[in-house]
Order: C-alpha cells, then structure tokens, then sequence
C-alpha cells in the first residue's frame, strides 16, 4: 500500500484532466490516470483538453467505474516505473509479484457486475481505446460463452433463433467437427 | 426488461473489433459453432482476426490417429478459411504433425496467411517421433517474392525447412523468429535474414544448420538471441546492438560483431572446457556484459594464464556453476582469476554441480 500511497502523491503534481460524461457530469483526474485511454492521449498530444473532455458516448456512471480502473492501473504502471533501481532484483521481483497480485483481486472484484453494465464498459473501453480495460472485459464475456452449447448461449444473450431445423441441420453438417 | 433488450442489443451490435476481440478469447471449435445461433450469427464469427488450427481439436474423435486424420484436418481447415475469403486476419496458427498429404494445402494457408495480410503466422508441424521423419514441410519462400511485401511480424516455425532462394526479399517487418526443430542449408538461413533488417529476436533451437551459422549482413535492431542445441561449429552475428545472448552448445568460435550492448548472457557448453578458454576467448565476445552465466564441465588447470587475459570491465554478476572432476578439485583457487579479471564485479555465485558425469555426457551426445 505504501507504494501505491507514493504513486497518488506524485500524481497530484501533475496536470489534471476534465472529462465529462454524457449526463454533463464532471471528473477531474490526473494525466497519468487519463492516458491509460489512447483515445484521450491523443487529445493530450494535439492540445485540444483546454476546457474539459466531453465524452458524449459515456454515462457518468460508467465513466466513474471506467475512471475507477485507470486510478488503479495507472498507479501500478507508475509503481513499476519508480522503483526500479530501488531494489535488489529479488526484493524488485518481490513487490512486483505483490502488486500484480492484488491487480488482480481488483480485476476480478471489478468484473462483478450485471451483463448491461458490462455491455456498457466494453463499449466504452473501445471508444476510449484502452486496451487493458477492453481485454478484461472481453475475456469475462468469452468466459460466459466458453463450453456453452449454442442454446444456452441463445438464451444468456437473448439471440432468437430464426434458422429453419433444416438450415440449421445444414450448418451442423457443414462444420461437423465443431459439433463433436 | 429493459436490461434485456440491452443485452438483447448488444452481443451481435458489439462493434466487429469488440465482437473480433471477444471471440478471438474462445478455442476455434466454439467459434465456429457460433454460426448456428442465428441468421446472423452463421456469418459473424469471421470477424474473429486470430485463426488457430490445432490438429486435436479439429478432427472427430473417431478419426484422430487414423489415416484419415490429415485428411479430415484439412477439409476442416480449409472450410473455415473459404468463410474467410477476403477477410483480414492477424494471426494463423496450425497446429499439426507433419505429413507430406499436408504440404500443399500448408502453401494454400501461408498464401492465405499473406494475403489477408497476418502479423503472426505459426506452423507448429512437429511429430511426436520427429527423429524417424525424414520429410519436412519446405517453407514456400516463392510465395514471399514477386514485389509482395508481407506485414509478417512473428514467425514461428518447426519441423519446416529452409531452402531459401538466393534472393528473399518480402520480410521488411518481421520482428520475432523463432525456429524448433528446422533444418536449412548453409546459406538458407543467412539469407532469409538478409533481408530482414526489423528483427529483434532470434531463437533457433535444436536446429540442423549445416555446420556452420554466419550472417555475414548487420542486423542492427536484434536485441535477443537464442542458440540452443544446434550443433554448431561457427557462429557469427553481426549484431551490434544485441543485449541478450543465450548459448547451449558446444564450445565453439563465436563472433557478435562489435556487441557492446551485449548485457546479459547465458552460456552453457556441453562439453569440457578449460577456465583458460573461459578467461581469454569471452571477454572478447562479450567485452560490456554485466550479468553472466557460465555453465560447463570445467577444468581448472590455468598453466601460464596470467598476464595475457582480457578482462570484463563491466561484470556486476557472475554465476558460475561447474563439474569438476575430482583430480582438478585441488585447482579449485584458479577461479580467483575470475575475480581478477572482472574488477567491478558486485555479485558472484558458484554452483559447483555433482559429478554425474555419465549422465551428463549422455545427455550431450543427444542434444548434439
């Protein structure tokens, strides 16, 4: 926790961003956090953040869930950074191993949401283009698909069935192995 | 409901790089069973950019083993990838042990691979019993010529060889080379690398090179190197901004260029080496390496070493781990020339191993 604690404190020097949510909701957060998204970097680089970032494709509450996962992110990514010539290569590998640890208990407490939210995250990781937030949640949805027979996955996502049996039939035949 | 509507909405309203992304996370068996969900489902699965093949998964259970398998493997494959046809992909894998029924359709897929402009291209076609298989699959270098340049990136390969024609151009991206079990003639390799001028790592692992290994044009982006069990007599690299270099082999000339980025190396020799050959011949192929490890049979006789060493300027670490037979213990205080030699050295580890030299000597004579 220590390192985590220096972390926000170096981020606090450093510039703040505006985003604004759909619902004109305002969050301020530090660069460092905004640039986990490529989307937001990019604005960044080309000087157009002056006044805030509005996000029209974003609702507050997903934005706060989204701005959420970059604090956390950002700060591992900075721990990484800073101490690096601090320690030994074992007591380095050490808090390395730690710190990845308990990213991970935050992506799995992160990822305990109901699907429409989730739905709403992986859209909005896409827009804003960060690319960790996009793989974690792509995967919780591949993992809800994963060893499911085609009608259980028709009705986890509510995907009508408009084939004929004998379309269907045909799709079988055509990509047998799939189906053994 | 509204939750379920916009759930409804959105798993096939996902963007094609959203949904691409999510299934490129499941086996290619579930993939392709996706399409009998709906009307639209039967074409969407091909916005997966990542086509994997492995043989286990893609025949029945009922032909695996049996004559038919190769066969069955590939009408499979080539029924997906007609549902391809024109789409982009990033990445082919196969995943099959090789049999010469497989050869032309593995050029069909490479060409495939080419033209839907792939990053990574994979061909893991190692059998099981690969030391009784005499033909391996020829990689189609022709395809890689004729003004096409391939967006490759990393190209893994095994039990393929490379029968390079004089000029290969058409790797201008390739960054990641990693071959298992390939077999090239002497120039076969040289020159497919030639041309590859964005590599930055190389690994070739228990390959058949023919003797010898110089490539003899700069490769100025390669950062990591891997040699392992390739039975070698001469290797030469002009890499000269390498930072890692890993060696398994015999003791044997080896040139780096001017490597003086070199900073981490692994050396294991398998067969008996002295410290003389240690403390004079390596400091000139590594002069800059910071970290160090040395594994050999070693002997420890130095007769008049000193004085004409060169020296590690740079070594922070070394690990030393040795066998040593036991008449040569009572030399065991030469290794203080190490010491000698590397001024700056913060680090030392020595691993004196047992003397199980029978085992170890069996194990050479396999790997070589």
């Amino acid at each position: 926790m220590a390192s985590a604690g220096s972390g926000d404190e170096k981020a606090a020097a450093a510039a703040m961003i505006t985003l604004i949510s759909s619902d004109n909701e305002k969050f301020e957060v530090t660069e460092a956090t905004a640039t986990l998204s490529q989307t937001i970097r990019h604005m960044i680089e080309d000087g157009c953040t002056d006044g805030g970032v509005p996000l029209p494709n974003v609702t507050s509450k997903i934005l706060a869930r989204v701005i959420e996962y970059c604090k956390k992110h950002a700060t591992a990514a900075a721990g990484e950074e800073g101490s690096s010539s601090s320690f030994s290569d074992a007591a380095f590998l050490e808090v390395d191993r730690a710190f990845l640890e308990e990213l991970e208990e935050f992506d799995d407490a992160f990822l305990e949401v109901d699907r429409a939210t989730l739905f709403d995250l992986i859209l909005a990781a896409n827009y804003l283009d960060i690319k960790g937030l996009l793989n974690l949640t792509c995967q919780k949805v591949a993992d809800s698909v994963k060893g499911k027979t085609p009608e259980q996955i028709r009705e986890m996502y509510n995907i009508v069935n408009d084939l004929t049996p004998e379309e269907e039939a045909e799709i079988r035949r055509e990509t047998q192995w799939a189906f053994e | 409901m509204p939750r379920q509507i916009s759930a409804k909405l959105k798993l096939s309203d996902c963007p094609e790089d959203v949904l691409g992304t999510i299934l490129s996370k499941l086996p290619t068996k579930e993939i392709v069973r996706t399409s009998v969900l709906s009307s639209k489902w039967n074409q969407i699965w091909t916005v997966c950019p990542k086509l994997r093949f492995d043989g286990g998964t893609m025949c029945s259970k009922d032909v695996i083993g049996t004559q038919f398998s190769t066969q069955k493997f590939i009408e499979n494959v080539n029924g997906v990838i007609k549902q391809y046809n024109g789409k982009l992909v990033e990445e082919l894998e196969v995943k099959f042990e090789f049999d010469s029924k497989l050869a032309e359709h593995l050029n069909g897929w490479v060409s495939f691979a080419l033209s839907s402009r792939a990053k990574n291209l994979s061909l893991h076609l190692l059998p099981a019993n690969f030391w009784l298989c005499l033909d391996r699959y020829r990689f189609p270098f022709e395809l890689f010529d004729g003004g096409k340049i391939s967006r490759l990136q990393q190209v893994q390969l095994s039990f393929v060889s490379l029968e390079s024609l004089p000029q290969v151009s058409g790797f201008p991206n390739l960054k990641k080379l990693d071959l298992h079990v390939v077999r090239a003639t002497q120039i076969g390799l040289p020159n497919m690398l030639a041309n590859c001028t964005s590599l930055e790592w190389l690994s070739l692992v228990q390959c058949h090179l023919d003797d010898e290994l110089t490539v003899a044009c700069p490769l100025p982006r390669l950062l990591y190197l891997h040699i392992a069990y390739c039975g070698l007599s001469k290797i030469e690299f002009n890499a000269m901004n390498l930072q890692t270099f890993v060696y398994i082999g015999r003791w044997h000339p080896i040139y780096l260029g001017h490597a003086l980025e070199l900073k981490d190396a692994s050396l294991y020799f398998m067969d008996k080496i002295t410290l003389e050959d240690a403390l004079v011949a390596l400091p000139n192929v590594l002069p800059k390496v910071r970290n160090l490890r040395l594994r050999s049979l070693m002997s420890l006789e130095t007769p008049g070493l000193l004085g004409k060493i060169s020296k590690f300027l740079q070594l922070k670490y070394l690990q030393l781990s040795f066998f040593v037979k036991a008449d040569d213990q009572i030399n065991i205080l030469y290794l203080a020339s190490f010491l000698s030699d590397a001024p700056f050295i913060e680090e030392l580890e020595i691993h004196s191993l047992p003397t199980l030299l029978r085992g170890y000597q069996e194990a050479s004579t396999l790997y070589t």
